[in-house]
């Protein structure tokens, strides 16, 4: 009995088309060694989170252990298939963004955060702050862009969290494949789909524009109104955050009794997107002495965001 | 005696500007009317009072009016203050895109050219030779092995660096086009030619495409007739440098 068969379950539907497929956890790098020292033929593919033995007797499945959650395979070719259907899109895009993988920044962090990093073991606390995100970026992005229709928009975000982030991500999988023949290693290649990829960095770079653009019209409006302190905190890909105007100047200049929701109304007309908006109860940064952690308080509890090194270098240094 | 109630404007259904007590805007919402805001009314606190006593009501579903007209208008000036900030964000791009190789690119492209030992270039050199060889022959160029840091270009142009340093300066510092071209390598080649992430630095093999580039940069591929595996690669490039140059 060879090994593989051992690790091969019956599955009778893939049986019929001529292999077995198995899922299962750890045991990799056994299996990889013992199909070596038994001289086997087979292909080791890999990405980032999951690894695949192919075999001519069937295939082995290996997967983490939080991806055994996710139970929406079957939405992954959907999806990728609806983008492919829209790919002359892809066409006008390119001619109108500069889609690279370097150009999106996925976040950006006012000067006067990063200066607490000069300040070990204190907490500072910043109240009357604003959170604006985009609703469901990643799949809003793909709506917006013309990639995604309604129906299929609404079926995805039905989906949890998790599940819904790794579904989208799917589009930009890497493969690294390797191919054995008895026992060696004998090609080593990439799978990728380039268009899909670049599907991927144009919704990252739209998203991250949308962030960009946002902190532009706070950063125009301190300086509309002679305000010292920015009102611009943080963005962290989807969410910005930022200090409330006095409601004064919200309803004097600008005749408005929430001027947050006016600015997500009007960017919703030009740029697409939906904004959520709430109002925090504090933000507190906190050094630990190697790092700077944001804690964003919501009724719900609280979310946690570190400051990157580099940002903090890329200020002071 | 007692304290005079301030009265403040507010508009009820539409209608003329009023006069009332915060108690009777209160009155006036609970009974059902409609009530708006006015200019002068927006140094009172009359929105929390609206927004409090008319449940169905979001806050942004407040019109305003202007005093002359009757159709309610958004404010003008933020608009303005949004349109502005897109246009900050299209330059930016603009920016990015053509300053993207004096940031962390060029260094990283710098870094890995200086760590491929000389061994691995030249042999991988060697092996390509017949390309060059018939480069030479058709477009009168010369390119020597990058041990020898020398180029020569179409009018015979020697440009020649002391050291593998100095040869990396040249690629940075001669012209920002070869920045460009091989920008739209990394994005442009992945597929074709395995080559998809820094690791191809360490490879012999890239730093030899990047001389063609150079050449090719200099060159006019449609008059060089080569054949095998480069040509496609030559085409690729050359389009490349046509589309950088054309966008210039």
């Amino acid at each position: 009995m060879s090994s593989i068969n051992r690790y091969i379950t019956t599955n009778k539907k893939r049986r019929a088309k001529g292999g077995a497929e198995v899922k299962m956890q750890g045991g990799l790098m056994e299996l990889v060694e013992r199909f070596i020292a038994d001289k086997r033929s087979f292909n080791l593919v890999c990405t980032s989170r999951t690894k695949k033995i192919i075999t001519e007797d069937g295939n082995v499945f290996f997967e983490d252990k939080e991806l055994r959650k996710f139970k929406h395979f079957y939405l992954v070719n959907q999806l990728k298939n609806k983008i492919l259907d829209k790919s002359e899109l892809m066409i006008k895009y390119k001619e109108e963004n500069f889609i690279n993988p370097y150009n999106v920044e996925y976040f950006d962090f006012d000067k006067e955060l990063a200066s607490y990093a000069f300040d070990n073991g204190s907490v500072y606390e910043f109240s009357n702050v604003i959170e604006i995100d985009i609703v469901k970026a990643y799949y809003n992005a793909l709506l917006v862009l013309g990639f995604i229709d309604l129906d299929f928009y609404k079926k995805c975000i039905s989906i949890p969290k998790a599940d819904r982030l790794r579904l989208v991500g799917s589009i930009a999988t890497v493969k690294t494949i390797r191919e054995y023949v008895e026992g060696d290693l004998v090609n080593e290649f990439i799978d990728q789909n380039s268009l899909l990829r670049d599907v991927w960095f144009l919704i990252c770079l739209k998203v991250s524009h949308a962030m960009q653009t946002l902190r532009e019209v706070f950063k125009k409006l301190d300086k509309e109104n002679n305000i010292k302190e920015n009102s611009f905190l943080f963005y962290w890909v989807d969410g910005i955050y930022v200090r409330e105007l006095d409601k004064k100047i919200q309803q004097l200049k600008y005749e408005t009794n929430d001027l947050y929701a006016d600015i997500c109304n009007e960017l919703k007309d030009v740029l697409g997107f939906d904004y959520k908006m709430e109002r925090l109860e504090k933000i507190e940064i906190t050094n630990t002495g190697t790092t700077l952690e944001l804690k964003v308080y919501k009724e719900e509890g609280f979310k946690l965001f570190f400051i990157p090194d580099n940002k903090i270098k890329s200020y002071y240094l | 005696m007692a304290k005079k109630k301030p009265k403040i404007q507010i508009r009820l259904n539409g209608g003329n500007a009023e006069w009332l007590t915060q108690r009777q805007i209160i009155n006036r919402i609970k009974k059902g009317f409609e009530v708006n805001t006015t200019k002068r009314s927006a140094n009172y606190d009359v929105i929390p009072l609206i927004e409090k006593y008319t449940p169905n009501i979001e806050p942004t579903e407040v019109q305003f009016e202007e005093r002359k007209g009757g159709k309610t208008k958004k404010p003008q000036k933020l608009k303005s203050t949004i349109s502005e900030a897109l246009e900050t964000v299209k330059e930016k791009e603009k920016k990015n895109q053509k300053e993207y190789f004096r940031g962390r690119k060029r260094e990283l492209i710098k870094e890995s050219i200086l760590n491929i030992p000389v061994s691995s270039v030249t042999s991988r050199f060697a092996d390509s030779d017949g390309q060059f060889n018939r480069l030479v022959e058709k477009g009168k160029l010369k390119v020597y092995p990058p041990s020898e840091f020398k180029i020569i270009d179409l009018d015979g142009k020697i440009f020649e660096t002391k050291n593998r340093l100095d040869f990396v300066n040249f690629f940075m510092d001669q012209t920002e086009i070869l920045y460009n071209v091989v920008t739209l390598i990394l994005e442009n080649d992945e597929d074709k030619h395995k080559i998809s992430s820094p690791q191809f630095f360490v490879d012999g093999y890239f730093l030899l495409q990047y001389n063609f580039i150079i050449v090719g940069a200099l060159a006019d591929f449609t008059k060089i007739d080569i054949k095998g595996m480069h040509v496609e690669l030559f085409k690729i490039y050359y389009e490349l440098y046509k589309q950088i140059y054309n966008n210039e």
